[in-house]
């Protein structure tokens, strides 16, 4: 497919990584969103999900590991006519930058956090990660992790997160329309994508999860707490896909009402001088 | 010198005084001494007065004011030599200089026993024989209406007091001039910048720039963001300048540590920043509310690798405005990170100085213009002669694109692990600071220059400096200072031209190991011959630095 979005940097995620749904999801998301690659910035941490700013042509700052979330804010602050969008992994979102996410859901700027959930540490090479199931054997976990999983979602419940879905990479169009959903959504939107690792998660491998995930049927209440949280509990058997819950709530500039906004364009503030100085006499 | 407990309402009978004083036409220093703590303890606030320029604070008193039987007791070896003016009921013993009136009755009068501060600096107001209007107009601007009634009634109760008082000639007007404190100038300085963004999360000294700015969000352009930690608030910082403002982010020693591996990233991403550290002595915690100049070797060599930074250090308030102001324009012109090093003394502590001319400061825009490139060829990292390569931000042109990144980079910021760009990008921002010398200020010569004796300093020891180098020179020993306020690069005309002649060197810095002397010496071979630290937490006067020098002599 030919898009604006496509450039030419060579992809170094590993044949038939889930990561490759992802970036085809994203760039049909942003096809359909009408937006021009000037208008979007794509900010990430470390990991295989923290390389997507490089394989799309788009604004990008690829930062540290687990703080995509602050440099992502400072972006969309001070220059919020930008579509921002952050890429990380559940190691660099859940494990390193943990307390981010808590705040960022507190903050809730207009922004799209995307969470490529694999349950393993790749770039590192196959570490347990704060997602892996309890049991998974590793070289530093020979005898199986026995931390117990975070269940994300659950987390942005809790924090009253007015955007939450879950998606998969094993079905780009699906997740590519989840993705526009949450663009339009005003506030943090958050989901997490399931996504197989083939090169060190042998157990939730991609027909583990064909096996597993299902789509919400269209007669699901998104809007209804209860349900939503019976959702987010399904795991061992069955894996909903879709939005899991969604409701409206008052973004950060809202929240702030700011009398005089600042903008990005370069303006001279010694129009304030003397009333400034008046404030010291 | 004002001395009470924390709740004790210290910090506004002071601010009354100080200026009550600044509108009577002083220059006023005032330097504040305060625990880490809400209620209780002993704090104290020293305000310095005069008809001309007060640099510093000192350890020499006209007046003490006692608020509690600690604050009596803390400083009763002064009684000798300086009257107390204290509550009757603290009163246990009699001394001539003792000046103990029933204040706290004369407050009850006034409608509430909490005014006896104000009817104590009505007493000392008389004392000095000021204007009793310019007193009660203070008053009446730092309370409610109806706690200003009960304060000012307290106040002239004092005032009536004393039977005898002191003649002192008020300097007539002070309208060229303001009060500020050093976080203030700072904050000041950087609005003026056209900083737009700035995040932080609290940590004393350093929390008075965000309240201040806070202040300024009300109605100016600029968003303060408080972070979850000094981590995100770094990166925030970082974020909101790569997406097109001046930002800046501002700690102590123990939230900077958190930040160094954003301060890496702002080095190798190239994003302009601002950053402050008001230092206080540590390591770990150390004196919370303490000065000290102990973080100076960190801030040079903080993060990983390498790569190029400025390090400016005020040596007064009116330095803090000017180099605040200049830092966004460093920053932006060779796409660094800048540090604004102070510390608790300077943060906090007050003074008269000249109110800024707007004309001494040119705002300026780097931001590149870009003349019809073809759709998406904008290279944020283009190598060129300077190092510095034509930035842009997200949206600034409709067909480009802004890519930043934290892994070493090509050209247009993609991941790279070429050899060719490894070394190449690291020479290129090697070499982004060869201009600064244009931009560099030598360090101030305070004294009398080519004498045998010269100190070596930094930041704000210079006031009590200055007045502990003019005292010698008074005396008639030569000796001269040079200060630096441009730490790094470091400036070395001066020393090169000035230390060949001298026959001592000797550093005056508020750490223990003599941070500047180790600069000083690793950057040009200059050894020093004396040290003179301290490293207590709290700022040398002038008459420490005077004695400390004639020992070494």
């Amino acid at each position: 497919m030919t898009s604006v979005f496509n450039n030419d940097f060579e992809i170094a995620w590993c044949p038939g990584c889930g990561n490759y749904g992802i970036l085809k999801a994203l760039k049909k998301a942003l096809e359909m969103s009408g937006k021009k690659p000037a208008e979007v910035t794509i900010v990430s941490g470390i990991g295989q999900a923290g390389k997507t700013p490089h394989y799309i042509n788009t604004n990008g700052f690829n930062g540290l590991h687990g703080r995509a979330l602050p440099l992502a804010s400072g972006v969309k602050i001070s220059n919020p006519e930008q579509l921002v969008i952050i890429h990380g992994g559940d190691g660099d979102g859940y494990g390193e930058g943990g307390n981010h996410f808590i705040h960022s859901l507190r903050r809730n700027l207009d922004m799209n956090y995307f969470v490529h959930n694999n349950q393993i540490y790749g770039l590192t090479k196959g570490q347990a990660s704060p997602t892996s199931a309890i049991g998974t054997k590793s070289g530093i976990q020979p005898g199986g992790t026995i931390m117990e999983p975070i269940n994300p979602l659950k987390l942005a419940m809790s924090l009253d997160c007015g955007f939450i879905a879950r998606g998969f990479s094993g079905d780009p169009d699906h997740l590519a329309e989840l993705m526009l959903e949450a663009f339009s959504y005003k506030g943090f939107s958050y989901i997490d994508i399931l996504q197989p690792c083939v090169v060190f998660n042998k157990v939730n491998t991609f027909s583990w999860y064909k096996e597993k995930v299902y789509k919400l049927e269209d007669s699901y209440d998104f809007t209804n707490p209860e349900k939503a949280w019976e959702k987010i509990n399904e795991w061992d058997k069955k894996i909903p896909l879709g939005v899991i819950f969604k409701r409206e709530k008052p973004e950060y500039f809202e929240k702030a009402s700011l009398v005089n906004p600042p903008g990005v364009k370069h303006s001279d503030p010694k129009i304030y001088w003397d009333e400034l100085l008046e404030m010291y006499k | 010198m004002i001395s009470g407990a924390a709740g004790q309402g210290i910090d506004t009978v002071a601010g009354i005084l100080e200026e009550g004083l600044f509108k009577a036409g002083f220059h006023v220093f005032s330097n504040k001494d305060y625990m880490s703590r809400v209620r209780g303890g002993n704090n104290f606030i020293q305000i310095r007065f005069a008809s001309d320029e007060v640099y510093s604070h000192s350890n020499k008193f006209d007046y003490v004011i006692p608020l509690d039987t600690v604050a009596y007791n803390e400083n009763k070896a002064l009684l000798n030599q300086t009257p107390f003016i204290m509550d009757l009921s603290l009163k246990t013993e009699d001394h001539k200089n003792i000046l103990a009136e029933n204040f706290k009755l004369m407050a009850k009068e006034a409608g509430n026993e909490k005014a006896i501060t104000s009817s104590l600096i009505g007493y000392l107001w008389k004392l000095y024989g000021l204007d009793l209007d310019i007193l009660e107009e203070t008053i009446n601007r730092t309370f409610s209406e109806k706690l200003a009634e009960v304060n000012i009634s307290a106040c002239r109760k004092g005032y009536e007091a004393p039977s005898v008082e002191n003649q002192i000639q008020s300097k007539g007007t002070s309208k060229d001039f303001i009060f500020i404190n050093g976080n203030q100038a700072i904050a000041f300085g950087a609005l003026m910048a056209g900083c737009k963004f700035y995040s932080a999360y609290p940590m004393t000294p350093s929390t008075s720039v965000m309240n201040e700015l806070a202040l300024y969000a009300e109605k100016y352009p600029i968003i303060v963001e408080q972070a979850e930690d000094e981590i995100a608030a770094i990166n925030m910082a970082i974020g909101s300048s790569f997406a097109g403002v001046r930002s800046m982010t501002g700690t102590s020693g123990g939230g900077f540590s958190l930040m160094v591996e954003g301060l890496g990233l702002a080095g190798i991403s190239e994003t302009p920043l601002v950053i402050v550290d008001s230092q206080r002595p540590g390591p770990a915690t150390g004196f919370a509310t303490r000065t000290a100049q102990g973080d100076l070797s960190f801030v040079l060599t903080a993060s990983q690798g390498e790569f190029p930074r400025v390090v400016l250090a005020p040596k007064d308030q009116e330095d803090c405005f000017s180099l605040s102001f200049k830092a966004f324009d460093i920053a932006d012109k060779y796409q660094v990170p800048v540090f604004i090093m102070t510390d608790q003394y300077l943060s906090d502590a007050r003074k008269t100085i000249e109110a800024f001319d707007p004309d001494d400061f040119i705002n300026k825009s780097y931001l590149a213009e870009l003349n019809n490139i073809p759709d998406y060829s904008y290279e944020r990292y283009k190598l060129n002669e300077s190092g510095i390569s034509p930035r842009i931000y997200p949206g600034q042109y409709d067909n480009q694109i802004v890519l930043q990144d934290s892994y070493e980079h090509d050209e247009k910021g993609h991941d790279t692990e070429s050899a060719f760009f490894g070394k190449e990008m690291m020479d290129k921002r090697m070499k982004k600071l060869n201009g600064f010398e244009k931009d560099i200020m030598e360090p101030e010569i305070l004294g009398i220059p080519y004498s045998e004796i010269m100190i070596v300093s930094w930041g704000s020891t210079y006031g009590s400096l200055k007045e502990a180098v003019k005292k010698l020179n008074d005396e008639d020993i030569n000796i001269f200072a040079l200060h630096f306020n441009y730490i790094w690069p470091l400036p070395q005309k001066h020393l090169e031209k000035f230390s060949s002649r001298v026959k001592k060197i000797i550093t005056v810095e508020h750490n223990y190991t003599g941070q500047l002397a180790k600069l000083i010496k690793q950057e040009t071979g200059i050894s020093v011959t004396d040290k003179i630290t301290g490293y207590d937490g709290r700022q040398m006067s002038p008459e420490e630095i005077y004695t400390r020098l004639k020992e070494v002599l």
